[in-house]
């Protein structure tokens, strides 16, 4: 009895810890589909510390959207921008209408970011972006991967071409869409995370296990390398997405690229990231990297990514990382909006 | 198969429930050696046949060394042994080190030696170790040689303690072979116990401080001299609770099976003289070095240089069977040096104490720390680039203060307090410390034949104690890293 009486007090327990560490609150809108519900708030202690409030349509913000002010500006970008590790005003959505509002741009930004999205996923939403919140200027956040091995990923939408290879198509699993049980389950989930965290755990162990070395062979093959290396040699066809990208969004988009950073030489610019940069400024898309701050960071001796409970210059973007993120692309909505272009 | 992964959990649930089902005594033995066998196949099948080759050797050459008297013919079966044990270990272990060094000389002659395209054995240097004490011990006549080729496979293969020890002399283990082994209840508790104990040394700080030493060991040139420091402190912390938690997870496994291990740690970080430490710290070693190299150089017997001499020799070779490297050399150069330097120091003030408690912990805690780096870094020009920034010469870098380090140090300090409680009874059974009291109002029971700590007893157990458990449980699921990283010894 004594044995039992623990173990439920025990589960009760990791269960409020898991309800502070892995985030549901998920509800299912008929536009976005699995967003966070609104005034939900996220809190993130394993990667930096931060507490993140959603409010209606799964935007992070600390106030409501009011769709009576003028047309907002829409970020679209992956778990960089959705940054759970900070607080809603050290993201750099949030600093970035901070500082367009002492620039005159009343323009309120909504961040749409949702974890593990890539290109794929914002050229999918673009017409349900466009037709529902009518955006002044849509900015996509990217990183090197979100063109190549990320937008291409099985498992999530993802790009495909067709038989001949030459014609892309956006593939969207069967995950994305509801059902009766899903939303049964999610429900089940958002009450009890622990059931949600048990899963994901389940799944890293298994993960974990087909990385690890092969029986029997460790000292002959290294299958970590021989994935990394299949990886690396595949082309993209980063072109004809960046084409499509400019597409869906009628053109009226800046591409944000979150670049790598690498404090012995923070001006060099990899040949992945030099790739998109290149192809957006020969098709005229408004750019802006990160990087074009770098060398302050060196001056003032930090990493835009890591934390003191991550690692220095590793995982996500730290309230640095944010801060020239907010500058560089302020910058380059400033102009914009100069040009009259919103 | 590392221990803190899936597939050893997997591995041995299977074992040990084949274990409980065998009945009969020698059957159960040939299942553990066949079971060792495959533990070890699972890394590289192809080194299997080496491990059963030495044991051969060393099993014979034993027998012939015990049905001799004739003192050269018993010589010669030893001789045999050293030879081929460190032939073997010179061979994977030492070759290329040696090749590298010849080249370095003899490129100024145009001359250069390919090297091998060998792949060091997994636990090589413990299970060497661990045959030639046997061997030697036989001729010393200290132990009878083992009369059943079974009984010694098991014991050179048995898998809880062949990487990466402790490194267990044939006088501990063979005695213990005539037991009934497998699991049994209180087996099951007192070494799971022990096994979490391990377990949670090495997911929840080990594993965290390497996410802090690691990066810094990589670039120490990029991170200011406070990072590098803490770096530093990290990996001393994180190379403790690595080690110790390995050893614990295998005295853990051999007592679910049957088999006591011998301890390896004894709160190390406590010392406060080097002398001490080397007490304390891996402790299968330092006695092996002592029994098996220092007491035959002549030990203490021969004057005061040779004593010191002998010394510096024994951890200079203590090491390099490290790895094969001039910075494991250096560290254990300089923890010679520490050594002949304490041992002075007492001579000189008749045997007493050389500092105050508090200052003797301090330098020693400060040596230890800082003779971590060279065995740590990659090359001697990181180990100079460490130093250089340990004492600031050398400017700026980046500022990253690790939050983890300050998590796991009162863990540390935690897990040492606990100790001393432990070790407090185990001097002295009538004495009650507040860690002793909390554990017993809790329901646990402590061992005090052992530096093991708490276990639970069905019995007595109350449901704090259990939730306490519950909960220990769960948030190493919940929270421990699942992709495995290698035990740090795992490379020796």
């Amino acid at each position: 009895m004594k044995w039992a009486i623990a173990l439920i007090l025990a589960l009760a327990t990791m269960n409020l810890v898991a309800s502070r560490v892995y985030n549901m609150g998920y509800t299912f809108d008929p536009d976005f589909g699995f967003i966070y519900h609104p005034g939900y708030t996220v809190y993130s202690s394993i990667e930096g510390n931060g507490s993140a409030h959603y409010v209606q349509h799964g935007i992070r913000r600390k106030k409501e959207w009011n769709p009576t002010e003028p047309a907002p500006i829409i970020v679209l970008g992956d778990s960089f921008t959705e940054a759970h590790q900070v607080s809603d005003d050290e993201v750099y959505t949030d600093l970035l209408e901070q500082a367009l509002v002492k620039s005159g741009i009343h323009n309120q930004v909504l961040n749409l970011a949702n974890s593990g999205n890539s290109a794929a996923d914002y050229i999918a939403s673009a017409p349900q972006v466009l037709s529902f919140f009518k955006p002044a200027w849509v900015v996509v956040q990217v990183m090197d991967d979100d063109f190549t091995s990320d937008a291409w990923q099985i498992g999530k939408r993802h790009f495909s071409s067709d038989a001949s290879g030459k014609t892309l198509k956006i593939v969207s699993e069967p995950a994305l869409e509801n059902s009766q049980s899903k939303a049964m389950f999610l429900t089940l989930k958002n009450y009890f995370p622990l059931i949600g965290f048990t899963q994901r755990r389940i799944q890293c162990f298994i993960a974990g296990m087909k990385v690890d070395a092969p029986m029997f062979c460790a000292g002959r093959a290294n299958s970590k390398n021989f994935l990394r290396d299949e990886k690396k040699n595949k082309k993209y066809p980063v072109d004809e997405e960046i084409n499509l990208l400019k597409e869906a969004y009628g053109g009226r988009v800046t591409i944000l690229l979150i670049s790598r950073f690498n404090p012995n030489d923070p001006l060099t610019v990899p040949v992945s990231e030099q790739l998109i940069e290149n192809l957006a400024r020969d098709k005229n898309i408004s750019f802006v990297s990160s990087r074009a701050r770098y060398a302050d960071l060196v001056v003032k001796r930090v990493a835009p990514f890591g934390f003191g409970n991550s690692g220095y210059n590793t995982g996500h973007m730290n309230r640095c990382g944010h801060q020239v993120t907010a500058d560089v692309l302020s910058s380059e909505i400033v102009r914009l909006h100069n040009y009259d272009l919103f | 198969m590392i221990f803190s992964s899936v597939r050893f959990f997997i591995f041995l649930a299977i074992t040990l429930a084949i274990l409980g089902l065998i009945s009969r005594r020698d059957l159960k033995k040939r299942f553990l050696a066949v079971a060792s066998c495959f533990f070890y196949a699972a890394w590289d099948w192809r080194y299997l046949g080496l491990l059963l080759v030495i044991s051969v050797i060393d099993y014979f050459c034993a027998i012939q060394i015990s049905e001799t008297n004739m003192r050269k013919r018993r010589k010669a079966w030893l001789i045999l042994s050293l030879v081929s044990n460190l032939g073997i270990l010179g061979w994977f272990k030492y070759f290329n080190f040696f090749i590298e060094n010849a080249n370095a000389l003899l490129a100024q002659f145009g001359v250069s030696i390919s090297h091998l395209d060998i792949l060091l054995p997994a636990g090589i240097s413990f299970y060497t170790f661990k045959t030639l004490s046997y061997t030697i011990d036989v001729y010393r006549k200290e132990i009878e040689p083992c009369r059943s080729w079974l009984d010694y496979a098991t014991f050179i293969t048995f898998f809880p303690e062949l990487i990466a020890g402790p490194i267990v002399r044939g006088s501990v283990f063979l005695p213990q072979m005539g037991r009934s082994i497998g699991p049994t209840k209180e087996r099951l508790i007192v070494g799971f116990s022990i096994f979490l104990q391990g377990f949670t040394k090495k997911v929840f700080i080990a594993d965290r401080l390497a996410t802090v030493a690691d990066p810094i060991f990589a670039n120490p040139g990029l991170y200011s001299s406070f990072s590098v420091w803490l770096g530093v402190v990290a990996y001393s912390i994180q190379i403790f609770c690595d080690f110790s938690g390995y050893s614990d997870m295998a005295i853990g496994v051999a007592k679910m099976i049957g088999y006591d291990l011998p301890e390896n740690f004894n709160m190390p970080y406590l010392s406060a003289s080097i002398t001490e430490f080397w007490r304390r710290w891996h402790m299968t070693l330092s006695s092996w070095l002592k029994d098996y190299l220092y007491i035959p150089l002549g030990g203490n017997r021969k004057g005061r240089a040779r004593t010191y001499i002998n010394l510096m020799l024994t951890m200079l070779l203590g090491g390099l069977w490290h790895g094969a490297s001039w910075n494991f050399v250096l560290w254990g150069g300089a923890h010679g040096l520490a050594l002949a330097g304490h041992k002075y120091w007492s001579v000189r003030k008749g045997g007493g104490a050389v500092l105050s408690p508090w200052m003797g912990w301090l330098l020693t805690q400060l040596f230890v720390t800082l003779a971590w780096v060279p065995f740590r870094a990659s090359s001697f020009q990181v180990t100079e680039t460490v130093f250089r920034k340990l004492f600031a010469v050398g400017g700026s870098g980046a500022r990253w203060v690790p939050v983890w380090l300050f998590y796991c140090i009162p863990l540390v300090i935690f897990g040492h307090i606990l100790g001393l409680s432990i070790e407090k009874a185990r001097k002295d059974s009538s004495a009650c410390s507040v860690g002793l009291r909390i554990i017993k109002k809790l329901g646990w029971e402590v061992d005090s034949s052992t530096i093991a700590g708490p276990y639970i007893c069905g019995r007595r157990v109350t449901i704090l104690g259990l939730y306490i458990l519950f909960v220990w449980v769960l948030s190493i699921f919940y929270f421990a890293p699942t992709q495995t990283s290698p035990f740090i010894y795992f490379q020796f």
